[in-house]
């Protein structure tokens, strides 16, 4: 029972773009109708929400049509995944008015936004992964508790959303055994099943393939055509520019602007975003400047790990970084970068092949091989900790503060993290507070903080600009360019292609848990590393 | 623009929220317990025909009001204190340890052998009995620990199991291997040598001494050194302490065998402090009652030694309301799960784990659901 | 030994030992796969031991005394599930402190009415078959009293539930992934709540069968343990109700055996034989018997998104919460 008129009526089929439309010839139903004379199917006027001192939603109104593919457009930070929550019915807004296809609603939590068409889909899926495909959907669109199990009715309606949508969807597969690209189309299967009119996609592709991706964006141009408008939630500017028809740019919580999708720029949008046009600074001073040493710095020699359900295998992965160079590793999430890491730290022993590191042994030690971990909240900071004691974890043998024995100077201990804070930007008042009372850019510097002081002469950096704002993107940039040029041996491994070309001088791609492709910057393009970044050997 | 201007006008706020959120569970359980022993005491004393104000009276002078009675609550307590450190030390690491029981009858029954084979004088047989219970109890706990640690079994469900197994065992010991020959009831031999007492003319043992120093050492050892820092971080994020160079798997075997140690010195010095002989289920419980100790205590050393202490006097005054009035031992028990089930319930319902306002980081990363797991220990220094 | 009566007698022994077990550990089964261990099955066994009694020896029947101790079980099970659910107490404290606090009012109240303790007025279930029983051999095993009948029949009823009914697919994915159970919509709190409302239930049963069944009084502290071995039944079978009938039947053989060992002569020590079931729910844990895994947010307080503000999940926003 909603409260809006429900947009998948036959009748309200708009076209968006044609192009992509000969499969969809078996829908009888198209309607020539242009978009500008329907009601728009989500209309956002004045929202403020306020958290605290924090203004995270600040006035903002935008309009979404049917049948489009709206992009929201803004920094980390910029209040995009307050507004989804709120469209959502996650969180209600302080203030303002919704309307869905012209008639105003008030969103009281989830499951009465899915009953009025509106449906999103996370960064960080809502799966049970000890349940099947069908099992998890049977849940999505249960009613009643109390009723006998029976999964018939819903099989078949996966198997017709399946063929009308072109949406291959596994029914029986336990969704622990599914890629995350799997994953992600049981995700928007659900969405359709529950018949979503408004379709939230939260950074969709931050782990997809670019091939998946392409994918992925064919489906969406077939889902718009059917009438169903997407949100589409997204930091990169070139896949925003390709896909949507509209954009809307956030900054600091308030509205800036919307652009026509063929009128968007890199340059209008960045623009939007930060309130200047911004160049992306290019580091690379080109491969002359390297002076290669004799021996590398970091060096894996023919690694192969075993055969495991949890993890992908390396199959002789070999790479060498020398002091002075960035070597960055692109691929997307899941191909091995993480258990190239395990095994670079030691965590992880490989059944064949060996890793040598020159750095004065991990961690507790002092500066030798710093790693900054891809996952700050699982991986990196003790959450239970104030700040200080997180950066002291890493100074195991500094006498300024340590005793022989090991006891802890709690006062020097924390002047001189203090002073570590500062050095990367962080007030000395930090240093006392819990990991959960900052945000993800500070968390983030905090993390650089405890692993880059010191000169470490071996860097691994996973993902170290994940989640960063643009100042704070930059800094991170910054930061490992200085360290390369006083000497430091960088691993790089980032899913974000524009941030290997802006830093490395060398580039690898994994695939599959293998090197299939070792380039310099110079000799690299997105077209090749994409396709290598697939799996397809260039 | 400098990054944290927002944060540290609301740190100090935080700091007692913090405090609150450490200490809170145990402040109401102390104002709880007090007044639910004066009503739901009261009102079963009044029901049964028991002068409440005899009762009280009892109660007072059996734990704290006399000499005879405070000494009596220093020796009911000790194994608790003992337990409780143990326990304490575990969930600093993030391990659950409800295994307690049986790791203090498992170090009973070696600081039994222990001292019947170790030679005199007195304090090296004490001595070498007492690490003798250390290092059974050690075991009894190391290797629930290393299932957990490298085999993902859940902890609190195989100490339980092994908390069943050590009962048994001690059992058997004792009427087989152990038995005193031409006894009537299963018990051991008497042992050569006794703690000796600590206040003239009543039960308390300078095992109270010992509890109160391991008390201060594991203090001391959790949140003032390297080390006992290492612990909290693999206690706070196994994961993270992993990359930051911790080996966390070692560390949680490590603090086990600690745990089970103390649990073990706790059965030894009960044996060798108070009954001189080793018997079957010579424990009423004291290594659960030093688990509650220690998770209302959020695994601080000293309030766990507070706690502990509080609940010995209780079970000591209850015994002498017992002597005293008639007043049967049970309603101590009722008044006393009941504090414990106050207690346990009155935990703030949620934990902050994000800054609300702009997409933090939890908003953020950490997907839709901000929901996170309550049982993460605290480590405020205090 | 090996005479046919004499294993029949074990066998028959078996099972009027293995009921009392069967229930909470079907109940305690069915709280752990919501999410919610209940380490208070001992307690809850007692309360309902004492219920049954008492209630069967003031109205003359054991079934009063049955159905009574079940819905004191329910409220007790109410009382649980509110402490561990929404108040997100620690929940092996909790159970810890049920264990204690039935002991004491059980001692108590047996104190208090004196009858409960005395076989005379207690009243009993009869077994069945006594006929049956009579004419041939076998037909002692299935002489059983009601209530064991009844819980061998649960068995496959806790299954259909488990396995063929939407709430039973909704409590195993809540005892997996309660934070993805929440945002499909679904209430994680109520599921619990009713899961360990049901785990009361059958635990007080449990307990009722003990002392109306297989015995006929109440006595302090009866249950001895069984509600932990009732922990290690369903942790042998996997968290499963057919394991877990499997493990209960082993235990209440071996219990059986046990007992008759000594008057055959055999001097395996008894109380190694009392430890047997619990190292095999050890070895089960670990994997030695196939591969064991329990719900994964056992014992994890589940907290619902902190800035949801829905009357449907008691969840609030968080400038309340401020502390």
């Amino acid at each position: 029972m909603s409260d809006a008129p429900r947009l998948s009526d036959p009748g309200a089929i708009v076209m968006s773009d044609l192009s992509d439309l000969s499969d969809l010839s078996d829908l009888s139903d198209l309607s020539a109708r242009g978009r500008h004379s329907l009601p728009n199917a989500l209309e956002l006027q004045g929202i403020c929400k306020t958290f605290g001192p924090v203004r995270a939603n600040d006035n903002i109104s935008l309009a979404v049509r049917p049948g489009e593919v709206h992009s929201i457009l803004g920094e980390n930070g910029a209040g995009k995944t307050t507004l989804m929550r709120i469209i959502a019915g996650v969180i209600t807004p302080d203030s303002g008015t919704i309307s869905l296809g012209g008639q105003p609603v008030n969103i009281r939590d989830p499951l009465h936004a899915s009953e009025l068409g509106i449906q999103m889909v996370h960064q960080h899926f809502a799966l049970i992964d000890t349940l099947t495909v069908t099992e998890n959907l049977y849940l999505a669109r249960l009613r009643s508790v109390y009723r006998r199990l029976d999964l018939q009715e819903l099989r078949r309606d996966i198997q017709e959303l399946s063929e009308t949508h072109r949406l291959p969807v596994e029914p029986d597969a336990l969704v622990a055994n599914l890629s995350v690209g799997s994953q992600q189309r049981v995700e928007i299967a659900r969405s359709l099943l529950l018949q979503a009119d408004v379709l939230i996609l939260d950074e969709p592709t931050s782990v997809l393939t670019p091939h998946e991706t392409s994918d992925l964006f064919r489906l969406i141009r077939r889902l718009t055509a059917t009438g169903v408008s997407i949100i589409f939630i997204s930091h990169k500017l070139s896949e925003v520019m390709e896909i949507s028809d509209r954009i809307s740019v956030l900054r600091d919580g308030r509205y800036i602007t919307t652009i026509e999708g063929d009128k968007a720029t890199a340059e209008n949008l960045s623009e939007a975003m930060v309130g200047r046009p911004i160049v992306e600074r290019s580091f690379v001073t080109g491969d002359s400047n390297i002076q290669r040493q004799d021996e590398p710095a970091l060096a894996v020699r023919e690694v192969t790990t075993s055969d495991d359900s949890d993890s992908v295998k390396l199959q002789t992965v070999s790479l060498e970084v020398y002091p002075g160079e960035i070597l960055g590793i692109a691929g997307v999430d899941g191909n091995g970068q993480s258990e190239l890491i395990d095994v670079l730290l030691g965590h992880r022993k490989p059944t064949e092949g060996s890793v040598e590191l020159s750095g004065e042994g991990h961690p507790t030690g002092r500066s030798g091989v710093a790693h900054i971990p891809d996952d700050r909240l699982a991986k990196g900071l003790i959450p239970n900790m104030t700040i200080w004691q997180n950066l002291l974890l890493r100074r195991a043998d500094d006498s300024r503060f340590l005793t022989k024995r090991g006891v802890v100077r709690k006062e020097s201990a924390r002047t001189a993290t203090s002073q570590d804070l500062e050095a990367f930007g962080l007030k000395r008042e930090v240093a006392d507070l819990l990991p959960s009372m900052l945000s993800g850019g500070m968390q983030q510097r905090v993390l650089l903080a405890r692993e880059l002081t010191g000169a470490p002469s071996v860097v691994i950096a996973a993902q170290p600009t994940r989640g960063l704002d643009i100042e704070g993107t930059q800094f991170v940039r910054t930061t490992l360019d200085r360290l390369r040029a006083e000497g430091a041996a960088i691993l790089l491994v980032s899913t974000e292609l524009d941030e290997i070309l802006a830093l490395a001088d060398r580039i690898a791609v994994m695939f599959r848990g293998q090197v299939i492709g070792e380039m310099t910057n110079r000799d690299a393009d997105l077209v090749r590393l994409g396709l290598l970044m697939g799996g397809e050997a260039a | 623009m400098t990054p944290t201007t927002v944060e540290d006008r609301r740190s100090r706020r935080r700091t007692t929220a913090h405090l609150w959120t450490t200490f809170g569970p145990a402040a109401v359980g102390v104002v709880a317990g007090f007044f639910l022993i004066i009503i739901v005491g009261g009102l079963l004393m009044v029901i049964s025909g028991i002068s409440p104000l005899e009762g009280f009276d009892g109660l007072w002078k059996g734990s704290f009001g006399s000499t005879i009675g405070f000494g009596s609550a220093l020796l009911r307590s000790t194994p608790v204190i003992l337990t409780g450190l143990g326990v304490a030390v575990a969930y600093r690491a993030g391990v659950f340890n409800v295994g307690a029981e049986g790791q203090l009858f498992i170090g009973g029954l070696c600081g039994t052998i222990g001292a019947l084979v170790a030679p005199g004088p007195a304090a090296l047989n004490i001595a070498l009995a007492l690490i003798a219970g250390f290092l059974g109890g050690a075991l009894w706990a190391g290797l629930p620990g290393y299932l957990k640690a490298y085999r993902g079994v859940n902890e609190i469900i195989s100490t339980v199991l092994f908390n069943f197994v050590a009962i048994q065992v001690v059992a058997y010991a004792v009427n087989g291997p152990l038995e005193e020959a031409g006894s009537v009831s299963p018990q051991s031999e008497r042992l050569p040598y006794g703690i000796p007492g600590l206040i003239p003319n009543t039960s308390a043992n300078y095992g109270f001494v010992l509890a109160v120093l391991l008390t201060a050492f594991i203090w001391w050892y959790t949140t003032r050194t390297h080390q006992g820092l290492r612990m909290r971080a693999v206690g706070g994020n196994p994961l993270a302490a992993r990359y930051v160079g911790v080996n966390d798997r070692r560390s949680i075997v490590w603090a086990m065998l600690i745990s089970g140690g103390l649990a073990g010195l706790g059965g030894a010095v009960e044996v060798l402090g108070l009954h001189h002989r080793l018997f079957p289920g010579f424990s009423p419980g004291f290594g659960f009652e030093g688990l509650i100790a220690a998770i209302l205590a959020s695994g601080n050393a000293i309030a766990t030694m507070v706690f502990a202490v509080l609940i010995g006097g209780l079970r000591s005054g209850g015994e002498e309301m017992q002597r005293n009035t008639g007043a049967p031992i049970a309603f101590v028990f009722i008044i006393q799960g009941l504090i414990i089930l106050v207690a346990a319930g009155s935990r703030t319902r949620y934990r902050r784990s994000a800054v609300p306002g702009q997409d933090s980081a939890a908003a953020h990363d950490a997907g839709p659901y901000d929901a996170k797991l309550l049982e993460s220990p605290e480590s405020m220094d205090a | 030994m090996l005479e046919f009566g004499f294993w029949i007698g074990v066998t028959a022994a078996g099972m009027t030992l293995a009921a009392p077990i069967l229930y909470p550990a079907l109940g305690g089964l069915i709280s752990e796969r919501s999410g919610v261990l209940n380490i208070g099955l001992e307690g809850l066994m007692l309360f309902g031991a004492f219920c049954g009694a008492a209630t069967g020896a003031a109205s003359g029947s054991p079934w009063v005394g049955f159905l009574a101790a079940i819905g004191v079980g329910a409220g007790l099970g109410l009382v649980f599930a509110y402490l561990t659910v929404s108040r997100a107490a620690n929940q092996v404290v909790v159970g810890l402190g049920f264990n204690i606090v039935a002991l004491g009012a059980t001692g108590y109240l047996l104190n208090r009415f004196p009858k409960t303790g005395s076989p005379t007025d207690v009243p009993g279930f009869g077994r069945l078959f006594d006929g049956i029983a009579d004419a041939s051999e076998l037909g002692r095993v299935v002489n059983q009293t009601a209530p064991v009948f009844f819980g061998f029949a649960l068995v496959p009823l806790v299954w259909w539930v488990l396995y063929r009914t939407n709430w039973g697919l909704a409590l195993r994915a809540c005892g997996d992934h309660p934070e993805s159970v929440d945002a499909l919509g679904l209430n994680v709190v109520r599921i619990r709540y009713e899961a360990v409302v049901a785990g009361g239930m059958l635990a007080a049963a449990g307990g009722a069968v003990l002392s109306l069944s297989n015995l006929h009084i109440f006595v302090e502290g009866m249950t001895s343990g069984r509600g932990f071995l009732a922990l290690a039944a369903y942790t042998f079978g996997k968290w499963r109700p057919l394991g877990t009938l499997a493990a209960c039947v082993l235990f209440g053989v071996g219990d059986a055996l046990q007992l008759r060992m000594q008057t055959l002569g055999f001097s395996a020590p008894f109380e190694l034989m009392v430890a047997v079931p619990y190292i095999l729910a050890l070895l089960a844990l670990v994997g030695l018997v196939g591969r064991s895994q329990a719900p994964k947010a056992v014992g994890a307080a589940f907290l619902p998104d902190r800035s949801r503000q829905s009357k449907r999940a008691p969840a609030r926003d968080a400038e309340t919460i401020r502390s």
